[in-house]
């Protein structure tokens, strides 16, 4: 076996510490080890040093894990895992379902069943969505009149609306700020 | 859990929470949580704020998780994070490097360090503070960079490559600056290895 030079002996002591010595190098480190004293020496002092740096070894606190799981806020990702579809898309199913045992015998337009209770269920998103954007429209447009009331009347009524308005905004502004120096943690915790 | 979900690693782990698993996450938490614990704790001395920045840096990589690339580790990731964490924390406070069961000058607090007694009675408990002290001061006197790798191998557990991939050096200066590391240690702590 080729003999092997100290600079290199004390390296493999170091990696045999940390389990990354194997095969030939241990096998060469093991031999020399037989014969040195010095090298003995050392391994026993890294060996120490080691043992030493393992005292105090502190673990997590007993149901850390569950506290972290229940600590963790949704994250943007999950509404766009496959889990996240599954609520809607089972909604939508029995939803076709219900109209289709609600609609059975009931004659339809379009000729076929099938395609009868498809042109139904479209049907009734499009009335829902027309409705939505009506009363979205609508609850603008009532916003609008309420606005326009206040500017148009007397300076009393655009005083109490600029008041309003600052006391809002400095009510966001307040809270924002002191989530800020509260932190993640404390907030996370749900203090 | 499954049998077969046992053998998954990190990133497996990972791909199985951003496709709806989020309970799965709770296995890494689990993998990870002593060894991020007592890293943290070497770090800012005080086993509440260990527990709390640990729970941050999960919480920080859940949220991003859409983010991980899988050609690095996970181990890794967490880690930088929370070292980063460990780091804006240690300066926001401003905590001071404070010997064992020695109050805080600054806020009067204890700090939360004993090491468990290996010797008993009243001569050996003494000999447990002087020694966990000694160990203490010796790692705290060592130049940062190689504190921080004697941290993160002997207190995260961390291998030469998670090291290496963390640190963004190459192989041969992460074993390098361990043992250099090391040498010091044994040097200062001569007395204790003698025992």
């Amino acid at each position: 076996m080729a003999t092997v030079d100290h600079a290199t002996i004390q390296e493999w002591l170091h990696r045999e510490l940390d389990d990354d010595l194997a095969g030939p190098e241990s096998q060469s480190l093991r031999h020399h080890l037989t014969d040195c004293a010095d090298c003995r020496a050392e391994q026993r002092a890294l060996q120490g040093l080691n043992q030493l740096l393992t005292e105090g070894t502190v673990a997590a606190r007993s149901g850390f894990q569950e506290e972290v799981m229940a600590a963790l806020p949704p994250a943007a990702w999950e509404a766009r895992t496959r889990r996240a579809w599954r609520l809607p898309l089972a909604l939508l199913v029995a939803l076709m379902i219900a109209s289709a045992l609600l609609m059975r015998g009931t004659p339809l337009e379009g000729g076929g069943s099938v395609i009868g209770i498809v042109t139904a269920v479209a049907d009734l998103f499009a009335v829902a969505l027309v409705t939505g954007a009506g009363l979205l429209g609508h609850s603008w447009q009532g916003m609008r009149m309420v606005f326009q009331e206040l500017l148009s009347g007397s300076a009393t009524g655009f005083l109490g609306l600029a008041i309003l308005l600052v006391g809002l905004n400095s009510v966001l502004f307040l809270t924002l700020r002191r989530r800020a120096r509260v932190g993640s943690v404390a907030a996370r915790r749900g203090d | 859990m499954a049998r077969g979900e046992e053998r998954l690693n990190d990133e497996q782990i990972v791909a199985a929470v951003l496709d709806g698993r989020e309970e799965l996450f709770g296995d890494l938490i689990k993998r990870y949580q002593n060894r991020l614990v007592n890293y943290l704790f070497r770090m800012v001395r005080n086993v509440d704020e260990a527990h709390d920045l640990a729970q941050e840096a999960f919480i920080k990589v859940y949220q991003a998780l859409d983010g991980f690339d899988p050609k690095y580790r996970f181990s890794t990731w967490l880690f930088r994070v929370a070292q980063n964490a460990a780091i804006d924390h240690i300066r926001k406070r401003r905590i001071k490097v404070v010997s064992m069961h020695r109050q805080d000058a600054d806020d009067g607090t204890n700090q939360d360090w004993e090491f468990p007694s290996t010797e008993r009675g009243p001569y050996g408990e003494m000999r447990n503070v002087e020694r966990g002290e000694a160990i203490q001061q010796a790692i705290d006197e060592l130049p940062w960079e190689y504190r921080e790798l004697i941290l993160l191998r002997h207190y995260g557990e961390m291998s030469y490559d998670e090291i290496a991939g963390l640190k963004d050096m190459p192989l041969g200066t992460v074993k390098n600056k361990l043992f250099r590391g090391r040498q010091m240690l044994k040097q200062t702590l001569a007395d204790y290895l003698r025992d």
